[in-house]
């Protein structure tokens, strides 16, 4: 997940080399099978960064009473989505939910996949999110 | 671990020439990344045959994060260009089972000039990142 405007500016970017790279006259000399397995994939990764630079943007405009998930992926990213739409700092997030600074920089590189479950809801529970919802079996 | 490997930003700093033995050494310092290189050893030894000498390896693997998802890189298409075309599409279309995550060169551009090499060398920051230069000629 993108996680701050340097990342976002470098995203886009990195889409703009791409959309050129597909854009580009293939060399003659490569068969055309072979290039077009080659440009299927780039395109799969352009698709990619555009989703998350499409998260990133949405991310900072976020009305955080309207912020839902539906999977436990997204429930992990919601503390970035907190400071995101708080427009805080990374530094300004960990002195808020009383945690390192450079714990918080490797929870947010992993989307908080690497954040154990008591730390996420004492995190959670700093920032004011509360989680309803029901189990479906 | 060489000191000054990587930037500020967790990436390489500079390009990191090595050997397949050196990349499990180096970059394989954990189980989850030993699990990916089990998975990848395979799909670099199929590359190989194909006539490939070197991937230029970039990404999160190339980095300092625990848990990358896969091997991303890049590599010379023309070093197999004499070979069996049809059975390295087949790779590419399949590489997810290897845990690769590889492109080529398509363009009339040298692999060395802008865009497929300027795309993988910008880090997820803007930085401008190493490569991990693996000589396939190791691998065995």
């Amino acid at each position: 997940m993108i996680t701050s405007s340097q990342q976002h500016n470098a995203s886009k970017e990195a889409a703009n080399d791409l959309r050129k790279m597909l854009l580009a006259e293939p060399d003659p000399d490569i068969p055309t099978g072979l290039v077009a397995v080659n440009r299927k994939r780039l395109k799969k990764k352009l698709t990619t960064i555009e989703k998350d630079i499409k998260e990133y943007e949405e991310s900072v405009k976020l009305d955080l009473s309207t912020l839902k998930f539906d999977k436990f992926e997204d429930l992990l990213k919601a503390p970035i989505r907190y400071r995101l739409a708080n427009n805080e700092s990374v530094k300004e997030f960990a002195e808020e939910v009383g945690i390192n600074k450079r714990q918080i920089l490797r929870y947010e590189e992993e989307a908080y996949q690497n954040c154990s479950i008591p730390t996420l809801f004492k995190i959670l529970d700093h920032i004011g999110v509360r989680i309803t919802g029901e189990i479906k079996i | 671990m060489k000191k000054n490997l990587y930037s500020s930003a967790g990436t390489l700093a500079h390009d990191y020439p090595c050997s397949y033995d050196e990349l499990s050494k180096q970059w394989g310092h954990n189980k989850h990344r030993e699990k990916i290189l089990e998975h990848a050893k395979t799909g670099l030894c199929l590359l190989k045959s194909f006539g490939i000498k070197t991937v230029f390896i970039s990404g999160s693997f190339a980095s300092k994060k625990d848990k990358p998802n896969d091997i991303d890189g890049v590599f010379d298409v023309s070093e197999c260009l004499e070979y069996n075309l049809q059975d390295l599409e087949d790779f590419l279309e399949n590489q997810d089972q290897y845990k690769l995550d590889l492109y080529f060169n398509d363009m009339r551009t040298k692999l060395t000039n802008e865009t497929h090499e300027a795309f993988f060398r910008r880090g997820r920051d803007g930085e401008k990142r190493g490569f991990i230069v693996l000589d396939l000629t190791t691998l065995e």
